[in-house]
């Protein structure tokens, strides 16, 4: 059975990449799925899905409700287990790793936004957004040192000290923007990023999310909200009955 | 086709059987904490019931006389004291039996010197509704030569049993111008009616000089009542017929002596279990109904009225608590029984859980659990269904913030930090988690300190590390060594390292009433490891050696004299130390002190040290070589504490188990609020063993604190009940029994608190690492 460090060996390193994710030097996408089959029971959630993700790239998945698009997140994530096919992300065959693999390539390689931020009420934003860096071992006062930072990037530093409760929707999803980079992933997911706010704050999360995309974050993002689609993403894949039904470019919207 | 009608079985029901299917594990862990609790708290009621009254109960079994009479054969037929059973305010009574007061020698094999014994005929160890002797081993005599001893189970005879120099099983009796009974079975009478029984047609060779009457009496409270109504039943009879009679309330105080001493131990243990079974229902159950707030928020919401959320509740939690009492029970009466017998073999072995204990448990344990749902159940139903829902959704926000904050910013691994922030997010729960773990702690502590200081004691009074052989003489073989032949060729034996002869005898003393067993040593008895609460060992001409008991009751102190006699000689010894143990009657002297008194006196017991790294069993066989008129017997007594340390092992492993439970359960319960919570740590990249690691750390603080607070409390439980042993017991014990644990030992215990919660917390730890991120991020 591997452990953590059986984990660090490959083609992964402990030296911190560049801010918003790093960089592959080759030419492969940094997310690949090869005919990739999700099963819940008899029923077939993702089915034979292939789709490769670019460095840099900013992906919409969008469909109806159940169509499964959000377990093809969650199988990038390595939170599910594909039943068949391969699901690559940053050169790491998810099959391959175990649990506590999959948890160190969630904490090194990707950061994740929920529709409900899922903050830690108990903490303050600030340590929510250090926790991610703590797991990995970073002392509480650095950790803490660059959750500032990026509070202070994303325009609400002055809210570290206060706890989510007390945050308004888009200030808590910030907090969770800032949380999922703490570790400078090298993709970014987000479930429905700006599903439980209201028009404004959606728009303050679209525009963070662009930004950042600018700035060479690799970004895949599983929405209903056409408008987050089309003024975020670079590329649409349109997902129905478990099935990529469509896929083209798209120019971005202002 | 006719419609068949079922009867509507109410929303109550339905909903009720619902969550019960829903939350199958949560029930099975109800049920199996109830079980628990309920096997704990029908031994803390049994072990306390036990403790109040344990000579009553054994005497209510055996329908145990309140008289028990000696009647002149001359004076009073058999005819005339048969109709005394039936005067007024007898309620029963057995007899006459014809008995005889006879000295009776075990042996030929046994050696040891003869024992005044009342031997009864009766044909059946019960004969009427009176005195129902407890037949424990063997089978009733009913043949010619045949004899069944008193004694309490699971004793055995002293003395060595050979036949023809051969090991036997079989004892035999006899008496001057006696037949020689053979042994056998032993019975009890926790009324002491009798030392040994034969079949009535045997009584006339043991020449019975009286006829034996057992009386039950309506009022027999006193001993005054019981006078009374033994004057009244024998009214019709001649004046001086009743020659002696010994009323239940003698035997009691006799038999009460010897128990009080494990009485302390009784109640400290049944309270401790009590205390635990309470604390862990009202932890499990509540937790649970807590837990169950968004239930019943959400049953509010579709119309249940507040009576009838609770009513689901209560009846929710009702399935589990009946189940688990009805399992519990039968469990706490199957380990309880022989636990109770073996604490109380003195008085026959027939102690056990009664009836009532079981009957209260039965309806106070579903009780308890019923109105420990009530209370939460009550306040969750007046809130609104909005406030239900969110208080069931996560523990209450806003607790212990400031802990949780300083915790972050601290140096710890964070898993290891969020950990120990976690109690505080339930303050209540943590609290009764950690009373349950407290308590465990408590007993480890107490049980062990107990456990050592019996050890102790019964190594101080056995000496087996120093004795290692009884010598003995039996006079049955032919033999050439006297007893100072023997010492010699003992003393060249290799591998001997001391030999001490002794002999005894009953001396009297100036000033006391009754004889005293003396006990007189010569030769290396300095060797032997005796065990000294004050002054020292013999180590001179005239010096006397007294236990606790003997001092106590005769007023006496160390460097007192006192006068000596025997055989009309006397001489003055110094009382020059007190050791641990002795009844208060008997006393150990320097063989100087013997010579005075008895010039001409020979050692007929050695006490045989043998040298360190000496084969033992080759050295009993040179020494049994040396003379066959001596019996070489390997010094082992067995443990005579054994049920005592059995005992408190029993209740201390339970104590932790049920602890360890409680731990279990909060973890299910914390980690099941929680879910939402692990689901994003794990997200975030918080591997499977940092999971672990958080919950373990979480209630290993909580161990950690019950360490802290738990060893001094069991501590303290130990030296108050151990003086309260002592005192009871009439004895003193050294220091160094007193002091039993060491630091090594209290660290040990220290961590006793941890290994709980860890041992509680990591299945559930485990099972919460396992958690699926997806499943629960879907249904949060």
């Amino acid at each position: 059975m591997s452990g953590p460090d059986d984990y660090h060996h490959g083609p992964m390193s402990r030296d911190e990449p560049p801010p918003y994710g790093d960089h592959m030097t080759s030419h492969e996408p940094v997310v690949r799925l090869d005919d990739v089959r999700k099963d819940f029971g008899d029923t077939a959630a993702v089915d034979g899905v292939t789709l490769h993700i670019r460095q840099g790239e900013a992906v919409a998945v969008m469909g109806p409700s159940g169509c499964g698009k959000s377990t093809l997140l969650n199988l990038v994530a390595g939170l599910d287990r594909p039943s068949s096919g391969r699901v690559v992300v940053h050169g790491e065959d998810l099959g391959r790793l175990n649990e506590t693999g999959l948890a160190l390539f969630r904490r090194r390689r990707i950061g994740m936004i929920f529709q409900f931020f899922n903050l830690i009420d108990d903490l303050p934003a600030l340590d929510n957004v250090a926790l991610a860096a703590q797991l990995t071992g970073t002392p509480a006062g650095q950790a803490r040192r660059r959750a500032l930072e990026l509070l202070g990037e994303l325009g609400i530093a002055d809210r570290g000290n206060t706890y989510p409760q007390r945050l308004s929707g888009g200030e808590r999803q910030r907090v969770a923007v800032a949380r999922a980079l703490m570790n400078r992933p090298a993709l970014l997911l987000a479930d429905e990023p700006t599903g439980a706010l209201d028009s404004r704050s959606g728009e303050q999360v679209m525009d963070l999310l662009i930004d950042l995309n600018q700035l060479g974050q690799t970004l895949l993002m599983v929405t209903h909200d056409p408008r987050l689609a089309t003024r975020c993403a670079s590329r649409l894949v349109e997902v129905a009955d478990g099935r990529i039904v469509a896929e083209r470019e798209l120019e971005r919207t202002a | 086709m006719s419609a068949v009608i079922r009867p509507s079985r109410g929303p109550v029901w339905r909903a009720s059987r619902a969550i019960v299917k829903h939350r199958k594990v949560q029930t099975v862990v109800i049920g199996m904490v109830v079980a628990v609790s309920a096997f704990s708290a029908v031994l803390g009621l049994g072990l306390l019931q036990a403790a109040n009254g344990p000579f009553e109960q054994a005497f209510g079994q055996q329908h145990g006389p309140h008289a028990v009479a000696a009647f002149d054969a001359a004076k009073a037929s058999a005819a005339q004291l048969s109709a005394t059973a039936h005067a007024a305010g007898v309620t029963g009574a057995a007899g006459p039996f014809q008995a005889a007061s006879v000295s009776l020698v075990m042996g030929p094999d046994g050696g040891g010197r003869g024992e005044h014994m009342t031997v009864v005929g009766r044909a059946q160890p019960a004969s009427g509704d009176v005195d129902r002797v407890n037949l424990w081993k063997g089978r009733w005599a009913t043949a010619p030569g045949e004899i069944v001893m008193a004694l309490p189970p699971g004793m055995r005879l002293m003395g060595p049993v050979t036949q023809g120099g051969r090991p036997t099983d079989q004892h035999t009796i006899t008496g001057p111008g006696l037949p020689t009974f053979t042994v056998v079975g032993y019975a009890y009478s926790v009324s002491g009616s009798a030392d040994a029984w034969v079949a009535p047609s045997q009584m006339s060779a043991l020449h019975p000089d009286h006829l034996q009457m057992l009386y039950r009496f309506q009022n027999a409270d006193t001993d005054e009542q019981v006078k009374a109504d033994l004057a009244a039943a024998t009214k019709e009879l001649p004046a001086d017929a009743l020659t002696g009679f010994q009323s239940w309330r003698t035997t009691r105080a006799s038999m009460l002596a010897k128990l009080e001493a494990l009485l302390p131990m009784l109640i400290a243990f049944g309270a401790l279990a009590l205390a635990v079974s309470v604390l862990i229902v009202l932890n499990v159950v509540s937790g649970a109904v807590v837990s169950g707030y968004r239930d019943i928020g959400v049953y509010k919401t579709i119309g249940y009225t507040p009576r009838q959320v609770v009513s689901v509740f209560v009846a929710t939690m009702a399935v589990p608590a009946v189940a688990g009492t009805v399992i519990g029970i039968p469990l706490g009466t199957v380990v309880g029984q022989p636990l109770l017998a073996k604490a109380f073999s003195s008085l026959g072995g027939n102690q056990g859980i009664s009836p009532l204990a079981e009957v209260v448990c039965l309806l106070g344990v579903p009780l308890l659990v019923g109105l420990t749902a009530l209370v939460p159940a009550r306040r969750a139903a007046g809130m609104s269904a909005n406030a239900a829902i969110s208080a069931g959704a996560a523990p209450r926000r806003g607790r212990g913030l400031v802990v949780q904050r300083k915790l972050a910013g601290s140096r710890l691994p964070r898993s290891v930090s969020m950990g120990l922030g976690l109690p505080f997010a339930r303050p209540a729960r943590s609290a009764l988690t950690l009373a349950a773990v407290l308590l465990g702690v408590t007993t480890v502590v107490f049980a062990n300190g107990l456990a050592r200081a019996m050890t102790g004691v019964s190594a101080a009074s056995d000496r087996i590390g120093a004795v290692s052989y009884d010598v003995d003489r039996d006079p049955a073989q032919p033999g050439t060594l006297d007893a100072v032949a023997l010492e010699k060729a003992m003393r060249a034996t290799p591998g001997v390292d001391g030999v001490s002869g002794g002999t005894q005898d009953m001396v009297g003393v100036a000033g006391m009433t009754t004889a005293i067993n003396a006990v007189f040593y010569g030769g290396d008895s300095a060797k032997m490891g005796w065990t000294m609460v004050r002054g020292h060992w013999l180590d001179g001409p005239n010096q006397i050696v007294a236990p606790a008991r003997f001092l106590n009751r005769h007023h006496l102190a160390l460097g007192q004299s006192l006068t000596i006699e025997l055989n009309g000689h006397s001489t003055r010894a110094t009382i020059v130390g007190e050791d641990v143990t002795g009844g208060d009657s008997s006393l150990n002297a320097d063989w100087t002190t013997l010579q005075q008194l008895d010039p001409g006196r020979r050692a007929d017991h050695f006490e045989v040290r043998a040298a360190s790294g000496a084969d033992r069993q080759a050295l009993a066989a040179r020494l049994r070589d040396l003379d066959p008129s001596w019996t070489v017997q390997v010094r082992d007594y067995g443990d005579p504490n054994a049920e005592m340390k059995y005992f408190s092992t029993a209740i201390t492993l339970v104590l932790s188990l049920v602890a360890a439970l409680g731990v279990f359960n909060t973890v299910l319960l914390n980690t099941r609020e929680r879910r939402r919570d692990l689901g994003m740590l794990k997200s975030v990249g918080m591997t499977p063993r940092q999971v672990v690691a958080m919950i373990v750390t979480s209630m290993g603080v909580l161990g950690l604190v019950g360490g802290i607070v738990g060893l001094p409390l069991g501590y303290l439980l130990y030296r108050v009940v151990v003086p309260l042993m002592e005192h009871a017991q009439g004895m003193d014990l050294p220091a160094s029994l007193e002091h039993v644990y060491s630091a090594p030992l209290l660290a040990g215990m220290f961590l006793a608190g941890v290994g709980i919660a860890v041992l509680g917390s990591f299945v559930p730890a485990r099972s919460a690492a396992r958690l699926s991120i997806s499943e629960v991020l879907r249904s949060e």
